[in-house]
């Protein structure tokens, strides 16, 4: 007995000791290794997917910027966003546009440095794995066309920030990288984006992945604000050319998916509610849309914006009548032409089935900027609400959040891309060519301009055309005309008393204190983070 | 020849006899006694008689028995000598637990302090952690929750030595277990280990320090019931006081005058609050004492049972706790059963079986988050009170629920009734069988093998029911109210999860021990051991129920998510040597080591070696020492040092690289959702053990054997190859290609600490005292900052949690001061706090100018005064403890978000309710001298950032407990057929004193709204049969 308990004893210390081989090598159950990643095609297909989130993140209803991308209109005078305290309905955007000077090498709500570099280091990491992969050569151009669309366009909106930037176009940990020249940077978008282009097919097997169409609509944004008119020209072009594409009907239908019969759209990120699905509808829908009170109205037009529109089928209206207190008569509104109906919502107008009441105490309410508390609880401060992008038929904003797909290229803005290019290659024809494409849509008459007139024209069209999509900001510091346009600048909205004899329409200012651009603001200061860790950079000159 | 001397000898002889006894004048058997000089010795009897020669007269006679304080008696030939002993107070012979076995006191190495059962449950408490408070030196706590099922207290060995885990590992009865679900009861002592010495046994997870808890066992002796049960009762330690209805009011239209605004509440408003309001809407609220009750019960009953024979001695506790919160609908439910069993099977052979369960449930209202976190303060009910507007009715006549246009805010009442619940259970089976062999063939040599096997179910299921507020807006002044949704949505959410996690631990073991020559004591030791823990979870979600009365997935439409499960197992396996050595007693040294292997590491780093050595030196036996031996009784002085790990990581695998595959689509491509794959972080190819190198020196004295004690310890502590993460080291340019954290963070902690004990007894009143100081200080040398930072941004040489900001100099006086001084915001005026420019850049900006501004929450110096007495049939103890050289922050800091206000620094901050010492001591054109920033109900851009101004002493001193009980006279005992019977009244948390007196010193650091310390009054009783 004694014995075999001591047997049994040491015997249990000896198994202990020798039997542990696969006790320390346990497999992981509850993940994938790195070797899935190129095993097919499939695989590395799944791969490619985590890039399309890009589109979302930079979009109309991305984050990226200001923390929610359709506030950077708010930064002009197009467009003035709703609250005032941090935190809430866009406030950063008044901020910064009355105080510049809390954007810092420390903080700044337009950076996207760290984000973009992240993708530009995964899509970098793809390459370098597809190349070493056993993929057929044919499936390795196409995800790597794919692939490079993206680094060309996160290259784009880096250059867009800061007018030069650090090139890594290969997987590296080495820390120290200087600025690159603005040409080699804008080569490397170029390269990217051209790669794309030649490589992708016209019509993707899944619908929206990356097209060809797509990469040269890009490439004809970029080139602009590389001042490669040529390449943004051709790149145009090319996309004009295409029989696939073409303006809708209908400038209200122009933000439809292609997928729905919107041949107008180039380049989207669709959305599908649940699991896909932004928010757009609960911050910019009129307060009144909202039974619950709690938000929307976030994005406002201004009372600049809506004097720029001509009259249906063309010709100025004369707003001075409206530039004062107590005035009775209504503001010619129904006269405007249709992008105005599809982009303003104003008292009065039809939406829902019901009509807008933006006047004080009205459904959809009016309040003084600063609001009281600091947001602004959906009523609007201008006297007017943002109509385009918003999905009418959207009605539980509460609960349901949004699914109206992002159209990032349109044909129209290809066109205005292309009078643009032009006009600076000095072909005054193809630039008439390409806003009168635009124009001719909205019923209003076709123009031959030249000289300045046309460039103030083409510049008109543009904001007038993409208005609230995201782009006026940039377009502004493209064309060096933000201090002009800002600096010392109020936005003015309209007040509207509702009272026993009618309305009374008074003219107010919507901000606090007078806009400011200081031109160092052309090209944003390089983050902290980034300057105290690479040794090779230098902070660009200004900050 | 040889008989010659030795007749010579016996000739002048003389014997002495007697009867030694006891204080009680009980007889005691088996004392030794020995004569002084002389080699006779003699054991006495059982009637504790004893009979001896001593070679001349008079003879100095020694008595020694084990527990009584030594005795000598000179006398001449006596034959009724009548000796008695005092029973000794010295702890000398005591066991202590140490790693994987025990030692006397008397020839410990290592530095280690335990606490007893006794004290344990001299108090109720409803978590294990709280007895522990005060009661043992070394250790550094902070309690910063008293709600029920999560009112544990945070523990440190020696406080902080690492950037990362800084809690000991937790052993109960030698296994890694969760001691949060233990019922008190059924502990017979709590153990830590604090050196390199006693806690390199423990290898790669000794760094941090070690806890051994000992659950009792059998005795021998007949069969003993002890049923326990107590009533307490618990209230708030501390909250501050809130502006009520009328106050609220006048104080913010007054912020409204001083800004220039017109008032938010016009006239009628004002006086519907102060006069009353025909429809009941506006009023005079006070929120906290409509929400929380103003006691709370809990309720404990144990039942143990205890006895044995030499062949099977036994343990069992059936234990019962049902703690009720000071909300309604917070309450925390315990169940706890244990058997110890342990039986000698043969002479040779033992076996041991011990089976422990605990359920256990947690219940609280859907919206209740009570951490204090940032991130969740909106469902943060405590929060929810305090913000609530008072110049409101809790509910309009007709019942409808109210909240303010002026407040994203709930109303606390409907939370707490309407939104549902959240429901924690967790039920857990511990279980361990051990044999023991010690072959009697084998001198000295033993075997054991301990198997145990735990498992634990934690289901949790949380419902959320919307419900309706009714919105007045006091602004435009009109009585109509307006329907809003809870601030949580309009549809009802069920989530649900499972998570079980199982551990198996075999560890062997090899004992040898055995003196030699009397002189060469030799304890030596092998353990094997090797465990796995696995953890599985499975959890589901779905919303929008057309009814809400039932909670059942089957009943949602909608399940937006999906389900989600996860498993991950970590094995590790240790061989343990340890070799104990002492030399008459006098001369003491252990080596002892651990070889580690942890699946947390990548093959090339999964081997860790642990060696330690100690050497000890016990004056007091030396022969030169004896002369002041009845005055000195004791006398050791003890070195140690020794290498420990610390194998943290923040998952598991990480040296690996995985592809993550989305749980949610990325985008929609070809016609439907698509998942991405992305591969994981970069790995850390290289990832090791953080190492700690720990020197101890300690003193032990006792003197008059007992009567004075102290233990006086200094150590310190180096920890290199602590993980951090180095993401601020590397440009964000390269887009995170490196491993998020490498070993290179290093941090050395040094400290001391004293315990003097005195016991002594004057007739019927006996008493004992106890006073420690423990002080810890750690500095980080090396952690994850970039290589240009200013020098008074530096971290470096800074302790562990220091708090940073901007320096406040005090508020402006003037709009013009303000205006010619470097600002955050060129909007500030007077009564803005003014901020000091560190750069000298002429700005105030919060990366600039940020320097250390404050000390770590966790206090470097814990200090306790541990009194207890009896006299006749009552008892009275009582324990003060507190904490210095530490730092609280008003303001706090938000996950993901950075530094903010709070309620505590800015007036109606976000809108809500505000402390009433907060607005009358806030700067005002009519009160200049205010302390704290101007009154105002705005963001004000310059006052938000964290300084100093928000800092405040964290030092606390508190009458942590007092118990006052009565022990039923013999007499009664006997007729009632009783054992023991006592009856008691205790409290806890009774009164506390800080620099900072409208918070508890514990809170977070983040008190938007916290549930705080409970102070509570119990009245127990505990009968013996």
């Amino acid at each position: 007995m004694k014995k075999n308990i001591l047997y049994i004893t040491s015997l249990l210390v000896i198994l202990l000791v020798t039997s542990c081989k696969n006790f320390l090598e346990p497999k992981p159950t509850d993940k994938y290794s790195e070797s899935v990643a190129f095993s097919s095609e499939a695989n590395a297909k799944l791969y490619v997917n985590s890039f399309y989130p890009i589109l979302n993140y930079y979009g109309l209803f991305g984050s990226a910027y200001l923390s929610g991308n359709m506030y950077t209109d708010g930064l002009t005078d197009i467009m003035k966003t709703a609250g005032s305290t941090i935190g809430s309905n866009g406030a950063i955007a008044n901020l910064y546009a009355t105080s510049p000077g809390l954007i810092t090498s420390d903080q700044n709500s337009l950076d996207i440095w760290s984000n973009a570099y992240y993708y530009i280091r995964l899509i970098n990491e793809f390459m370098t794995g597809l190349d070493k992969s056993n993929l057929p050569a044919g499936v390795k151009v196409n995800l790597a066309a794919e692939a490079r669309f993206f680094r060309g366009y996160l290259y784009f909106l880096l250059m867009r920030n800061h007018g030069s930037v650090v090139l890594i176009t290969e997987l590296t940990t080495e820390a120290s990288h200087p600025l690159s020249s603005a040409n080699d940077c804008w080569n490397v978008v170029e390269a990217d984006l051209d790669y794309a282009a030649l490589n992708l097919p016209e019509t993707a097997a899944d619908a929206g992945r990356i097209t060809k169409g797509a990469a040269y609509a890009m490439k004809s944004r970029a080139m602009l604000y590389a001042q490669r008119w040529q390449s943004a020209y051709d790149a145009a072009d090319k996309v004009l050319k295409m029989s696939k594409y073409g303006l809708n009907d209908s400038y209200s239908g122009a933000f439809g998916s292609y997928f729905s019969g919107n041949k107008e759209a180039i380049l989207e990120f669709k959305y599908s509610y649940p699991k896909l699905a932004h928010s757009y509808d609960a911050i910019v829908s009129p307060g009144g849309d909202d039974a619950l009170y709690q938000f929307g109205g976030d994005v406002e037009p201004t009372q600049e914006l809506v004097e720029m529109y001509e009259k249906a089928g063309g010709g100025t209206v004369n707003w001075a009548a409206w530039h004062a207190s107590d005035v009775t008569a209504t503001p010619p509104w129904e006269t405007l032409e249709p992008r105005f109906k599809a982009t303003v919502l104003y008292n009065g107008a039809e939406w829902k089935g019901r009509t807008i009441e933006t006047f004080v105490d009205g459904k959809d309410g009016w309040t003084a900027y600063p609001p009281a508390g600091g947001s602004n609880r959906g009523a609007s401060v201008t006297g007017y609400y943002l109509k385009k992008y918003v999905d009418e038929n959207h009605t539980d904003l509460v609960n349901i959040s949004s699914s109206q797909p992002l159209v990032e290229i349109r044909l129209a803005e290809v066109y205005l891309n292309f009078a643009e290019a032009a006009f600076n290659l000095s072909n005054a024809p193809d630039a008439n060519k390409g806003i009168n494409a635009v124009r001719n849509r909205a019923g209003l008459p076709a123009l031959n301009l030249s000289g300045t007139a046309l460039l103030a024209q083409i510049k008109k069209e543009r904001t007038i055309e993409l208005a609230g999509e995201g782009q006026h900001y940039w377009d502004l510091r493209r064309w060096k005309d933000a201090e002009n346009t800002l600096t010392g600048k109020y936005v003015h909205g309209i007040k509207i008393i509702n009272t026993d004899s009618g309305y009374q329409y008074n003219y107010i200012t919507c901000d606090d204190a007078p806009r400011q651009f200081p031109a160092k603001l052309y090209a944003f200061p390089i983050l902290s983070s980034e300057l105290v860790n690479n040794p090779a950079i230098t902070q660009i000159k200004g900050w | 020849m040889l008989m010659c001397p030795v007749g010579v000898a016996w000739a002048q002889s003389v014997s002495i006899g007697g009867i030694v006894k006891d204080e009680q004048n009980q007889t005691l058997p088996g004392v030794t006694v020995s004569v002084k000089g002389e080699k006779q010795i003699t054991v006495t009897n059982d009637n504790g008689k004893f009979s001896v020669q001593a070679t001349k007269a008079p003879a100095t006679l020694v008595f020694t028995y084990m527990g009584f304080a030594p005795k000598e008696v000179t006398t001449s030939a006596d034959n009724n000598l009548n000796v008695i002993m005092k029973v000794s107070s010295s702890n000398l012979n005591e066991v202590v637990i140490v790693g994987y076995g025990t030692q006397k006191r008397a020839s410990l190495l290592g530095s280690v302090a335990s606490v007893q059962a006794e004290e344990l449950t001299k108090v109720p408490v409803t978590n294990l952690s709280q007895a522990l408070v005060g009661r043992l030196p070394g250790l550094i706590t902070n309690q910063s929750s008293g709600l029920p099922g999560s009112d544990q207290v945070n523990l440190y060995v020696r406080g902080f030595s690492s950037l990362n885990k800084n809690s000991p590992l937790i052993l109960v009865d030698g296994v890694e277990r969760s001691f949060n679900n233990l019922d008190p009861s059924e502990i017979e002592s709590v153990t830590i280990l604090k050196d390199a010495a006693s806690a390199a046994v423990y290898g790669v997870r000794g760094a941090t320090g070690v806890i051994l808890v000992t659950t009792k066992r059998g005795k021998d002796g007949k069969p003993t019931f002890t049923y326990a049960t107590s009533y307490t009762l618990s209230s708030n330690t501390r909250m501050p006081e809130y502006l009520n209805g009328k106050e609220f009011v006048n104080w913010y239209n007054y912020a409204d005058e001083i800004n220039g605004r017109s008032n938010t509440f016009s006239q009628s408003v004002v006086d519907k609050v102060n006069n009353g309001d025909p429809d009941g809407i506006y009023g005079n609220t006070n929120w906290m004492k409509e929400v929380l009750k103003s006691t709370a019960p809990t309720m404990q009953h144990n039942l143990t049972l205890r006895g044995g024979n030499q062949s099977v001695k036994y343990f069992t506790s059936l234990g019962y706790l049902n703690q009720q919160g000071i909300i309604e609908g917070v309450d925390y439910k315990r169940y706890n059963l244990r058997t110890n069993l342990d039986a000698t099977v043969t002479k040779d052979f033992s076996i041991s079986l011990d089976v422990a369960g605990n359920v256990a449930g947690a219940n609280s209202p859907q919206v209740s988050n009570f951490t204090g976190n940032g991130s969740s303060v909106s469902t943060n009910l405590m929060n929810q009170i305090i913000i609530a507007h008072p110049y409101l009715n809790a509910k309009t006549p007709d019942g409808r629920y109210l909240t303010s246009s002026l407040l994203s805010g709930d109303n606390p009442l409907a939370a707490r009734d309407l939104s549902g619940y959240n429901n924690n259970d967790n039920t857990g089976v511990q279980s361990s069988l051990s044999l023991k062999y010690k072959p009697s063939f084998l001198d000295g040599l033993s075997f054991k093998v301990v198997g145990s096997y735990d498992k634990n179910f934690y289901h949790t299921k949380s419902f959320y029911t919307p419900y309706t507020l009714w919105t007045a807006d006091p602004a435009s002044g009109n009585s109509s109210l307006y329907e809003t949704a809870s601030p949580y949505g309009t549809i009802a959410m069920l989530s649900e999860s499972y998570t079980q996690s199982s551990r198996w631990t075999m560890q062997e073991f090899i004992n040898y021990s055995k003196t030699f020559n009397k002189k060469h004591a030799v304890d030596a030791l092998i353990v094997a051991e090797q465990s796995s823990y696995n953890t599985t979870g499975l959890g589901a979600s779905a919303q929008n129920f057309d009814l809400t009365d039932l909670d059942q997935f089957g009943f949602a439409k909608d399940n937006p998510n999906k389900p989600y499960g996860s498993n991950t197992t970590v094995n590790r396996l240790g061989y343990v040597g340890r070799v104990n050595y002492t030399y008459d007693n006098r001369y003491l040294a252990e080596f002892s080591g651990r070889v580690d292997a942890s699946t947390n590491f990548p093959a090339n780093n999964r081997y860790g070696f642990f060696p330690s050595v100690s050497a000890g030196w016990r004056i007091s036996e030396e022969n030169f020492f004896k002369q002041w031996h009845t005055a000195v009784s004791n006398l050791k002085l003890t070195a140690s040092f020794g290498i420990l790990g610390n194998d943290v990581t923040s998952g598991s695998y990480e040296y690996l690289r995985f592809m993550n595959v989305s749980g949610s689509p990325v985008a929609n491509l070809g016609g439907g959702n698509v998942n991405g794959m992305l591969p994981t972080s970069y790995p850390n190819t290289n990832l090791t053990w953080e190492k700690a190198k720990t020197s101890n020196i300690g003193l032990n004295i006792e003197f008059w054997h007992g009567l004075l004690s102290a233990e006086l310890n200094g150590f310190y502590k180096l920890t290199t190859n602590i993980l951090t993460s180095v993401s601020n080291t590397y440009p964000p340019s390269i887009g995170g290609y490196y491993p998020t954290t490498v070993n290179s963070g290093k941090v050395d902690n040094r400290g001391l600490e004293l315990v003097i004990n005195h016991k002594n007894k004057v007739n019927d009143f006996s008493y004992a005292i106890t006073g420690s100081v423990s002080w810890a200080h750690n500095r980080i040398l090396s952690m994850d900052q970039s290589a240009d930072i200013p020098e008074y941004q530096s971290l470096i040489g800074r302790s562990i949690g220091a708090k940073t900001g901007l320096v406040a100099l005090g508020l402006f006086q003037s709009d013009a001061e303000a205006k010619s001084s470097p600002v955050v915001s060129t909007s500030a005026k007077a009564g803005d706090i003014k901020f000091k420019d560190i750069n000298g850049d002429g700005k105030i900006s919060y990366e600039q100018d940020v320097t250390v501004i404050g000390r770590s929450s966790i206090p470097e110096l814990n200090y306790s005064f541990n009194f207890s007495s009896s006299y006749k049939n009552f008892d009275l103890s009582f324990l003060v403890q507190g904490a210095a050289i530490c730092d609280n922050a008003l303001m706090g800091y938000y996950d993901g978000i950075g530094w903010d206000d709070t309620q505590f620094t800015r007036t109606f901050y976000n809108g809500g309710n505000t402390p009433k010492y907060l607005v009358e001591n806030s700067w005002t054109p009519a009160n200049t001298s205010g302390k704290y920033p101007r009154l105002d109900n705005q963001w004000r851009s310059n006052n938000n950032w964290a300084s100093s101004m928000w800092i405040v002493n964290g030092a606390y001193l508190r009458l942590k407990n007092v118990q006052l009980a009565y022990n039923l006279p013999k007499l009664l005992k006997t007729k009632l057929g009783l054992g023991e019977a006592r009856i008691y009244v205790a409290a806890m948390n009774v009164f506390t004193s800080s620099a900072f007196k409208y918070l508890d010193p514990e809170a977070p650091s983040v008190s938007n709204g916290y549930y705080p310390q409970q102070k509570t009054y119990s009245l127990g009783v505990s009968i013996t049969f």
